[in-house]
């Protein structure tokens, strides 16, 4: 997650996960499973070798597929557009909304129990709020959610920038940011 | 929802729930593999329980997942067609064009556990108060349901304007034509 470029023009964001996360979820299994895989040839198991590869190609293809996937965020002050671009191993999309729809952005938490233990730990998303319907729809920017403040960080971010671009509008007076009272 | 094709008479969309094809795809293809080997051991105990967790993957996969759904809207012959297609069978809806007021993304809540669920909704002036027909894709993302509701609204708004020469929202054209008349 980080942020591309952040001017009065546009603003643009980079939604993925850190390569070396990938690296770290899918490595161990990759490289395990073709030892394991070896191993199983070599000690004259071909049946098994054969099956275990095949098992652990399919694990860490589709987890590749799910953990590359990125979303690519532009809010264009210029064309008053938000453009959003979602790419993953085999498809890309595009999408292009007007940027006076956007009211905000939000954190979306949800908590997990992990290991077992009491500890609840708390993963976070970036959603983006879009007023053009009622009641409003949130769209998210990725389909995992991570721990830290990255999320919050973008967060914060889209809703400074679009507070700026509310205020440099000439009809700005009386524009609700997210999370203020609206009468 | 793709845009499959976008013409001054003809606007067709599509749904395909590729992440969950690929997602539970991968999981009939380790079943499968599992059968085979069961299969070459002769285990009937693994056999069995691979073609019961196979098939019933299987099932789900072909009934709700593996499912295309197609909108597609025709001028010229006034058609607003819906179209659910699967490998078990096909079902198809039809509507007059000129009923439909609008496309919206409407919001409910599952009611099991509260999860907000979207879904697309064509608003059909056919009726007082206006019918509602929501679209049921597997498992869409929310950003691809703003965009086709935009395209259609978009679609319909240049057709009125094209016939009425005011480009308005949708809805609008239709009121004043009804007005007119």
């Amino acid at each position: 997650m980080k942020i591309l470029s952040n001017t009065d023009e546009e603003l643009e964001l980079l939604v993925e996960l850190p390569r070396f996360i990938v690296w770290f979820m899918l490595g161990p299994i990759g490289a395990f499973g073709a030892l394991f895989t070896l191993a199983l040839l070599i000690g004259g198991e071909v049946l098994n070798g054969l099956v275990t590869g095949a098992i652990i190609a399919t694990m860490v293809t589709v987890g590749r597929y799910f953990l590359t996937q990125r979303t690519r965020l532009r809010l264009d002050a210029v064309e008053n557009k938000v453009r959003m671009l979602r790419t993953s191993m085999f498809d890309a999309r595009k999408y292009e909304f007007p940027l006076e729809h956007l009211e905000g952005a939000e954190v979306q938490q949800s908590l997990s129990r992990g290991d077992g233990s009491s500890t609840r730990r708390a993963t976070s998303g970036v959603q983006l709020v879009f007023t053009s319907t009622r009641p409003a729809t949130r769209v998210a920017l990725s389909g995992w959610s991570v721990s830290g403040g990255g999320a919050g960080m973008l967060a914060d971010a889209i809703n400074d920038w679009l507070r700026a671009w509310h205020e440099r509008q000439p009809s700005s007076a009386g524009v609700a940011t997210p999370g203020t009272y609206r009468q | 929802m793709n845009v499959l094709r976008e013409t001054g008479e003809i606007l067709e969309l599509e749904h395909v729930p590729v992440p969950w094809i690929i997602g539970l795809g991968a999981v009939v293809m380790v079943l499968a593999i599992g059968l085979i080997r069961a299969l070459v051991e002769g285990s009937v105990e693994g056999i069995l329980i691979s073609l019961v967790l196979l098939a019933a993957l299987s099932w789900i996969m072909l009934k709700w997942v593996v499912r295309r759904l197609r909108v597609v809207a025709d001028r010229g012959a006034d058609t607003l067609r819906i179209i659910a297609q699967t490998p078990l069978g096909e079902g198809s809806a039809s509507y007059p064009l000129s009923a439909l007021l609008r496309a919206e993304v409407e919001t409910r809540h599952d009611r099991n556990n509260s999860t907000p669920e979207q879904a697309l909704v064509l608003v059909m002036g056919d009726a007082s108060p206006p019918s509602r027909v929501r679209l049921d894709p597997f498992r869409p993302d929310t950003a691809d349901l703003l965009q086709a509701c935009a395209r259609i609204n978009a679609w319909l708004g240049a057709g009125a304007a094209s016939s009425q020469g005011s480009p308005t929202t949708p809805e609008e054209s239709r009121h004043e034509n009804s007005q007119q008349h």
